[in-house]
């Protein structure tokens, strides 16, 4: 047995309704052995050697922080972008301030341009969108340079758009693909189907074996800066099981990496993904940071940012349909197999009729053969209806939510979209704690910036990126909000017995914050400087790697 | 470079989509189609017939081929495209919950032609189907896209039924042409026939529809243990009447040799195999008219190109 260390913190909050306030804990062997003061923990130290470590006394101590649904292995690619977004975005060695019009996003590309001493290495840019960049095609990225691909990949992943040096830098035969369908050569633009002529090749430069491995370490840093010990990987198998456990293995299998990830198997469908057989024998490759438990990832409609998810009635405001991405009777037959296995179902939800689908085949589960704890989860959670936060609870369901789209979309979305009513709604959080149905939040990163704050900071505002409050009758309280990035996020992904709070027997995983979200501004909750993290008792501080 | 046209099959799920293209894959019709596939798993291929697999590419006797959209149709599309070579007619299997419209249009691509779209409906849920409250907008669209729509399962609908879907059909799709299918029965080469007639590309068809017992053929397996002389039985395939609208088999030729034999219409080909499944002797079926195939005289023909006269029919 090692010897004991004793944090001790300004405060530490556990997250423990039992316990909630404590100034220091003991810690041996990655695992925490008792919670309190010193005064309480005095028959622990008498009888045991230990470490007063008093690297804390400033600050203040919370569970590691928990995102159970992200996407590592599309991380990897988008990291290796410049990011010229709209949106504020953290980054290890930067953050990235909003781009949001034409001029300067372009005068943004040509600073990217002169900056980089190489007049043939290929710019990536992610983050354009044209509703705050307008119009920018071919000619415009001409304009910055004719020697060197540019290339600007659209925020929805959707969109590729490239100058004349990209077109010839990736093989791209302009004769062959004119009057391809969702392409314009002539604008160097590339959308929806018509992007497949270029996805395969930016993939292929991007992913490569030399760029992949640092791709992924850039990954681990996003993880950890935003406070991080536990992520859900949340779409395994999504691209190629065996790529991405290899790539995994490689960046995250090792002690300079501060987080665990749990890898939730995506099931079979549209040739995509894990066959049910072959899930059982996933947890024999467990090991200290990467672990699959009894989760699946199962889908029901199309996704939020593109508005494809499946909406009841009155539907779009310009009357186009939402889709499905697994049949409803093929998402029933396979929710059921796996229930029968004893799965803990997680299924991609984006709109209401998406959460219908998915609550009408829970209930008929729950008939056929009932099961206690279940802890069927609907993730994303964009539009709902108030009748189904109250059958979620009915039901026994969990939410994992997504409440970026309130900061980003929400504003668009009522222009645009839905209308203000069920714009305003979105990620009804408020409903959930009327009826008291547990929920997490989670960034969906690469779709949302990995930072749990400000999703905490979201739930409790409302607010958007317009600076509009938005439903405030949906928020909810401070700490509803925070036990949605620790305990509850543990209750999702069934660890509360291991992670989540800061308690006698679990993990020691802390997020180390400069000050005390309970005495903040509710405005300032997401301004809080994390110094770094704690995993399995170990400190590992922001930016000292 | 001759643009290959393109036909999607829609509909959804568990319409009789991919019974129509295991149909077309072992079908008669003398087309060399690829064929691109939902589910490789659903698809039931005479693992005697294929010539060849290339990646998720399955080049079979006939010269069809099947390859797997693997979640990216677009992509597997393209692997298609340009290969007029080796292909004169590409079929997409659109996934059951796929706006059949939206597929169609990326053969809007270099090397490919834009097609008919099919939608494949059946008789007795389609229009409780329509109705449904999550499939409902989605099944009434993959309609509304159809040129050809092939009412499947008639057997197992009820008069009511079978009229319900015709009237949804037609109304749906009001251009469309309809036809009805026995067991996923349909003779591709009508199918295309069919399909072209309305694109303008052939003289219009005469019957309204394809009347589902001209689809139904015998079939004759002739079996033997015993290796075969080759061009024997190259000359009694040829001189087959023309009743006998398809011949396809594996067939040792002595000296640890296979071979595939196939005839579609009139033409013959026997091609060496080397990674099909260990055959001692022969497995050659015989597909005809119905009514019209005499299995006895078949099994005589056969029987005399045996290298030793050893027959088991």
């Amino acid at each position: 047995m090692s010897r004991m260390t004793v944090f001790v913190a300004r405060k530490i909050r556990t997250m423990e309704p039992s316990l909630p306030e404590a100034t220091a804990v003991a810690v041996r062997d990655g695992s925490i052995v008792e919670v309190g003061t010193l005064e309480t923990l005095r028959p622990w130290l008498e009888a045991h050697p230990h470490t007063i470590d008093r690297t804390f006394e400033k600050h203040v101590l919370m569970p590691g922080f928990i995102d159970p649904h992200l996407h590592p292995s599309m991380a990897a690619y988008l990291l290796q972008c410049e990011f010229i977004t709209a949106m504020e975005w953290q980054l290890p060695d930067r953050t990235v301030a909003p781009v949001r019009t034409r001029d300067a996003f372009l005068a943004r590309l040509k600073e990217l341009d002169e900056q980089n001493p190489d007049p043939r290495e290929p710019i990536f840019t992610w983050g354009y969108h044209r509703d705050w960049h307008g119009e920018i095609w071919l000619q415009d990225l001409d304009a910055i340079s004719r020697t060197r691909p540019v290339i600007v990949v659209h925020r929805s992943f959707h969109e590729t758009i490239m100058n004349g040096a990209a077109l010839d830098y990736f093989e791209l035969d302009r004769e062959k693909l004119r009057g391809a369908h969702q392409v314009d050569v002539g604008r160097g633009h590339f959308y929806e189907a018509g992007n497949r002529f270029v996805r395969a090749k930016l993939s292929a430069y991007l992913l490569s074996e030399q760029r992949r491995g640092p791709a992924m370490k850039r990954t681990a840093e996003v993880i950890h800066l935003g406070g991080h010990t536990t992520v859900g990987d949340m779409a395994f198998g999504i691209f190629d099981a065996e790529a991405e456990w290899a790539s995994s293995v490689a960046a995250f299998d090792n002690d300079e990496t501060p987080f665990r990830v749990e890898f939730v198997p995506h099931v079979a469908f549209a040739g995509t993904g894990l066959r049910h057989e072959q899930l059982a024998a996933l947890p024999e490759r467990n090991r200290r940071r990467l672990r699959f438990g009894k989760h699946v990832k199962l889908f029901t409609d199309g996704a939020f940012f593109s508005q494809l998810m499946q909406l009841g009635g009155p539907g779009y405001i310009d009357g186009h349909d939402g889709e499905w991405l697994m049949a409803p009777e093929a998402f029933e037959k396979a929710a059921r197999a796996l229930w029968n296995d004893g799965y803990v179902i997680h299924v991609h939800c984006t709109g209401d009729l998406g959460v219908e689908l998915a609550l009408d085949v829970l209930e008929k589960l729950q008939w056929e053969r009932p099961r206690f704890n279940h802890r069927f989860t609907i993730e994303h959670f964009g539009i709902s209806t108030s009748a189904q936060a109250r059958r979620i609870a009915d039901l026994g369901a969990l939410v994992s939510a997504n409440p970026y789209y309130v900061y980003e979309l929400s504003d668009i979305y009522a222009r645009r979209g839905v209308g203000h009513e069920r714009a305003s709604q979105m990620v009804r959080l408020g409903s959930l704690s009327r009826n008291r149905v547990p929920f997490a939040l989670h960034s969906d990163f690469t779709m949302a910036p990995a930072r749990p704050l400000q999703n905490a900071w979201i739930a409790l505002n409302r607010v958007n990126a317009a600076g509009d409050v938005l439903c405030p009758q949906e928020r909810v309280s401070l700490d509803e909000a925070l036990r949605a990035i620790t305990i509850n996020a543990a209750y999702v992904m069934g660890l509360e017995h291991e992670i989540g709070s800061i308690s006698s027997g679990k993990k020691a995983d802390f997020t180390v914050l400069e000050a005390d979200p309970c005495e903040v501004a509710p405005l300032e909750l997401r301004d809080i400087p994390i110094w770094g993290t704690v995993f399995e008792g170990q400190p590992y501080p922001l930016g000292r790697r | 470079m001759t643009p290959i046209p393109v036909t999607t099959i829609g509909g959804y799920l568990g319409a009789g989509k991919t019974t129509l293209v295991n149909g077309l894959l072992a079908g008669d019709h003398g087309l060399r189609i690829g064929v691109l596939v939902n589910d490789f798993g659903a698809i039931s291929i005479d693992e005697k017939l294929i010539v060849s697999r290339d990646d998720d590419i399955v080049t079979l006797a006939n010269g069809c081929a099947c390859c797997s959209v693997a979640g990216d149709l677009a992509m597997a599309l393209d692997r298609f495209a340009g290969r007029a070579d080796r292909y004169e007619q590409i079929v997409i299997e659109a996934s059951g919950v796929a706006d059949p419209a939206r597929i169609a249009a990326l053969a809007n691509s270099p090397g490919l032609s834009p097609g008919a779209i099919v939608v494949v409906a059946d008789a007795a849920t389609v229009r409780a189907r329509a109705r449904d409250k999550f499939v409902g907008s989605l099944v009434r669209r993959q309609l509304a896209a159809a040129d050809l729509v092939v009412l499947t399962k008639i057997d197992l609908a009820g008069p009511a039924d079978l009229k319900d879907a015709r009237s949804l059909a037609t109304a749906q799709a009001p251009g469309a042409r309809m036809i009805d299918v026995l067991q996923g029965r349909v003779d591709a080469g009508d199918l295309f026939a069919d399909i072209r007639a309305r694109r303008g590309r052939l003289p219009a068809c005469e019957s309204a529809g394809v009347d589902a017992a001209t689809s139904l053929f015998a079939s004759h397996v002739w079996r033997t243990d015993a290796p075969v002389d080759i061009e024997a039985l190259r000359t009694v395939v040829t001189g087959l009447p023309d009743s006998i609208v398809r011949v396809k088999g594996i067939v040792a030729t002595g000296a640890g040799r296979r071979v595939a034999l196939h005839r579609a219409g009139e033409v013959v080909s026997i091609d060496p195999l080397e990674d099909a499944p260990d055959t001692r002797g022969a497995e050659i079926v015989v597909i005809g008219r119905l009514g019209r195939l005499d299995a006895t005289q078949l099994d005589g023909a056969f029987g005399a190109c045996l290298l030793q006269s050893r027959t088991h029919s």
